[in-house]
């Protein structure tokens, strides 16, 4: 931009205001290359009018307290909902929703600065945050993730100033264990302090190069490929149209699991530049949509969750079709030698002949999308081999026998509830994956070939012997053919030994059967007591 | 020194004898949001309850030495508000953010010996428009006299971490933190009474206890099971994690330490016994503890988790409360069950003190 536009721009800014008709072909901003002095405009109106008369506005229009920090959508909306409840702020949802959208788009995070936290961004649930760096992890992240950290930018005095508000929030705080054997403030306010705000500071190279890159519009056609935790995978496609400020209308065409047709629509908003977040339904079952866009704005990935049990769900990948070819997803993933199995290869753009090496194939059906074979492997080789549709190459893995089981998640949480309470129950979804030795016959070496997942029977048992002297396996709840966890009643059970809740420690075996041949495979569960507060970002 | 003791045996004496004279002993209980209630344990019958203006959750109780009214903390931790235990009059009322803009949390007061002064540990924040500044604890001293709008007339500046203080019979202010200070009321300078986090015990990890239950009204003596390690054992041999009970005597305030078992249980509170050959500890389960030996004599499984641990003014009863609306009454002798308090209504106790009194 050139000087004499720099200018000039008050005087647009001034019109585009005051008509506030000109918002479609509006200048973008100097600072903000993806949003409109308009827009800006209007931002600082909904801060002014919700907050200023507590966060000061200074001469350069930035307001005290707000303009010094960046979060994601989640970390705004629940900033807003603390100023609600701990200081009486009161404002309309459209203004809460705006101001969301504003403050994620003018101080959010890059792509890069989520990456290694979208677990918990995308409600995934218990998971096991990895390389925190455990005096933050044992001072700041043991009443919520770490990632609630991590996923905020700030300097060093507005990372003292969260400090002094957890201080004054919660006098506790000093004296809970992990705290109390230190002095939590001093070292919170002091060394924390300094290191927070050197590893997550205000300003940061990737947020100005994601600022000064074109966020794309997202409308358009697209094929989604997920497997849904517990049940498998489907495939489809998404048609998107923009419904106006980075809001979107869609409507789901999908195969499922089940291989039935499921049709549905949704609604979304594109955070950031990529953070999309949507809500669709599908056969009456609501759902919510946590993705991130990559940075060319041609795909997706992410989560989808039920709207009423955010533990049951699961993952996503979504390809613009005018911008990209190739081979998605092959379900299933490996092909049992000498058993003739149904293969999809689901992808954009696909065109040609279909190979497996070491394997006969016969073409079903072939669409552009999606095509379907049966294919017979004769048992060499064994592993990953080539599978290809044209000019399109994909792995599949060859095997003679599933070797050993893994259950997924290792360690899993459930979380009692109803019982006359308010609180529904959290299930835990567990899975089971085959594998082979490999080459080597050796297990758990470089060379063993993951599967997919098989099918077991499931079944629980005490973990260990206090949960025996508890009878945990009988009181702590069930688990469904489809590894579905589903804990018992909240609340004290007088059955029980102190009277006490249908808490538990259990193991949950799964059993694989391959004709006289069991392999069983066992996840720890704990199966515990409700959470009292579900924050979107925990 | 002779007559130093001889005249601490006489207070002793004195303190023990002098309310068994013509006496009779009442618990007295808080429960959520607004209840006081002063029971007669023996007949196991709740006698009176009252009800607390502007209440949440009464937690620290706190007996004027006349037995005539009852300081309780509550509102959030944030007011004190004196009760006369005959009507359930409000006789005292000091709300701890008396500054402007400030909020306040108290973590503990007690009384002077003759009745006059209640000591406050405050840590307030200050608040602004836009942001909080969490300010340095202080101790405030409230006449009891001042009525419904209570100002302090002191304030010292007090160490981060405390969370119990305990006036001895000398009148001497004693808080437990990180150490055990010594507090002079009238200057407000902190002294270490008896080192925790820097005690310098041999081959003791740094210690672990965090008490809030005041069990001293039928003994004379303040405990709490304490936990530590002993470094000079492996990582892997259960014997390293050891519980201990500390104990401070209100007349003499002398310290001590035993240690009586590894750390099989959670512990959350201790009593002595008037005649101090035995203890008793409890959370999940309730032991007896033999001080002399020392070790645990008799353990038993309770019927759901108990904060505080009390005692019948004869030695006779155990009694454990806190957390729901029951108060448990055991045998001291073999810890066989003998009753038990249900408060009317079955309100939720919380984290609220046992005080025994004798009217
Ligand atoms: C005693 C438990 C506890 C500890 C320890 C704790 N937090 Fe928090 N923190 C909370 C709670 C509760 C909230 C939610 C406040 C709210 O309702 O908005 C929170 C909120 C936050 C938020 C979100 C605030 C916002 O408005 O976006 C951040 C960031 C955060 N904490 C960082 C930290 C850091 C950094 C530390 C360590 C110095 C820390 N927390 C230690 C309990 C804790
Ligand atoms: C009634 C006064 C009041 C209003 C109105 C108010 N705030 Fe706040 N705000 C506070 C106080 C007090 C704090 C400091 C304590 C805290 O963080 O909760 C604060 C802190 C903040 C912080 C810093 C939080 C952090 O993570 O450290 C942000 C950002 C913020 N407010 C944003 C807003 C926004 C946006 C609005 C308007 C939608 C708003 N506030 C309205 C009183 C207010």
């Amino acid at each position: 931009m050139t000087l004499k536009n720099a200018l000039f721009m008050p005087f647009i800014l001034f019109l585009c205001f005051y008509l506030s008709a000109c918002s479609q072909d509006d200048k973008k901003s100097m600072a903000e290359p993806n949003v409109t002095d308009t827009e800006i405009q209007a931002g600082r109106m909904l801060i002014s009018d919700n907050c200023s008369g507590c966060h000061m506005e200074m001469e350069d229009h930035t307001f005290s307290r707000i303009s010094q920090i960046r979060k994601t959508p989640e970390g705004w909306d629940m900033n807003i909902a603390r100023m609600m409840i701990f200081h009486g702020l009161e404002i309309s949802s459209e203004d809460r929703k705006a101001l969301v959208k504003f403050l994620s788009d003018t101080q959010g995070l890059a792509p890069s600065e989520t990456l290694a936290h979208r677990d918990v961004l995308e409600r995934k649930h218990n998971i096991i945050e990895q390389g925190t760096d455990p005096d933050l992890a044992s001072m700041c992240a043991r009443c919520h993730t770490y990632a609630r950290v991590a996923l905020q930018r700030r300097d060093k005095t507005e990372w003292q100033n969260l400090v002094h508000m957890h201080l004054g929030q919660w006098a506790s705080i000093e004296y809970q264990m992990l705290s109390r054997e230190r002095d939590w403030r001093a070292d919170a306010l002091g060394s924390v302090a300094e290191k927070l705000g050197q590893m997550y500071p205000l300003k940061t190279a990737a947020w100005d190069e994601w600022q000064n890159t074109e966020w794309k519009d997202m409308s358009g056609e697209w094929r989604i490929v997920g497997h849904e935790d517990g049940r498998g995978d489907f495939n489809g496609t998404m048609r998107i149209t923009t419904t106006g400020n980075d809001t979107y209308k869609v409507e789901y065409d999908l195969v499922s699991p089940e291989g039935t047709s499921v049709t549905g629509m949704g609604k979304s908003i594109v955070h950031s530049g990529y953070e999309w977040r949507g809500a669709s339904e599908l056969q009456g079952q609501k759902y919510r949509e946590i993705w991130a866009a990559s940075k060319d704005g041609n795909s997706m990935t992410g989560r989808f969750f039920q709207k009423d049990h955010s533990e049951r769900g699961g993952n996503i990948i979504a390809w613009r079709k005018s911008d990209t070819k190739g081979i998605m997803t092959i379900v299933p993933s490996s092909l049992k030698a000498g058993v003739e199995t149904e293969i999809t290869i689901n992808g954009v753009d696909l065109s040609g002949d279909v190979s497996i090496e070491g394997a006969k194939v016969t073409v079903k059906s072939a669409t552009a999308d999606r095509v379907t074979l049966t294919a017979t492997a004769d048992g060499t080789p064994e592993g990953q081999v080539k599978i290809t549709v044209g000019n399109d190459v994909s792995t599949l893995a060859l095997y003679t026998e599933v070797d050993y089981l893994k259950v997924t998640p290792e360690y899993g949480i459930s979380r009692v509830g109803g019982g006359g309470g308010v609180i529904p129950k959290v299930h835990a979804q567990f899975e089971a994956t085959g594998y082979s030795v490999g080459p080597d016959g050796v297990q758990g070496t470089q060379d063993d070939i993951n599967l997919g997942s098989v099918p077991v029977t499931w079944s629980v048992d005490n973990y260990n012997e206090a949960a025996a002297a508890m009878d945990d396996a009988k009181y702590a709840g069930e688990i469904t053919s489809s590894g579905t966890f589903i804990p018992a009643e909240a609340g004290p059970n007088k059955m029980r030994k102190y009277s006490t809740n249908n808490a538990g420690d259990l193991k949950v075996i799964a059993t694989y059967t391959d004709g006289d041949r069991n392999l069983t495979a066992e996840a720890h569960l704990i199966a515990t007591v409700q959470r009292w507060n579900n924050p979107p970002i925990m | 020194m002779k007559i130093f003791f001889k005249l601490s045996f006489l207070f002793t004496l004195a303190f023990l004898a002098l309310p068994l004279a013509e006496a009779k002993e009442y618990m007295v209980v808080g429960a959520r949001p607004d209840k006081l209630f002063v029971i007669d344990i023996k007949a196991r019958k709740v006698e009176k309850t009252f009800t607390i203006p502007d209440s949440t959750g009464p937690q620290t109780i706190v007996i004027s030495p006349d037995g005539k009214t009852a300081y309780v903390g509550t509102n959030h931790l944030r007011s004190i508000v004196g009760i006369d235990l005959d009507n359930g009059a409000v006789t005292f009322r000091a709300d701890l953010d008396y500054k402007d803009d400030e909020r306040t949390w108290n973590y503990g007061f007690d009384i002077s010996p003759d009745g006059t002064e209640i000591y406050s540990y405050d840590i307030p924040t200050k608040v602004y428009l836009d942001r909080f500044e969490s300010l340095e604890p202080r101790l405030s001293v409230f006449k009891t006299d001042a009525g419904l709008e209570a100002k302090p007339i002191r304030e010292f500046p007090m160490p981060r971490r405390i969370h119990l203080l305990i006036t001895a019979k000398s009148g001497a202010l004693y808080a437990m933190g990180w150490d055990f200070y010594k507090i002079d009321v009238n200057t407000g300078k902190v002294d270490v009474a008896y080192p925790l986090r820097h005690w310098t015990h041999e081959n003791l990890s740094q210690p672990d206890a965090l008490a809030f239950w005041p069990s001293w009204d039928n003994n004379g003596i303040f405990s709490t099971p304490i936990s530590y390690a002993r470094t000079d054992m492996a990582e892997d041999n259960m014997e390293r994690y050891r519980t201990g009970l500390l104990s401070f005597d209100l007349m003499t305030e002398k310290f001590d330490l035993i240690d009586f078992q590894s750390a099989p249980e959670v512990l959350f509170s201790s009593v002595f016994h008037p005649d101090r050959k035995t203890a008793y500890a409890a959370y999940n389960t309730l032991i007896k503890i033999d001080l002399k030996k020392p070790q645990t004599l008799k353990r038993i499984d309770l019927d759901h988790t108990y904060y505080q641990t009390d005692i019948s003014q004869d030695g006779k009863e155990v009694y454990v409360g806190g957390t729901t609306c029951d108060i448990a009454i055991y045998s001291t002798k073999d810890l066989k069950r003998l009753g038990e308090v249900m408060l009317p209504n079955c309100p939720d106790m919380g984290a609220t003190v046992i005080r025994m009194i004798h009217k």
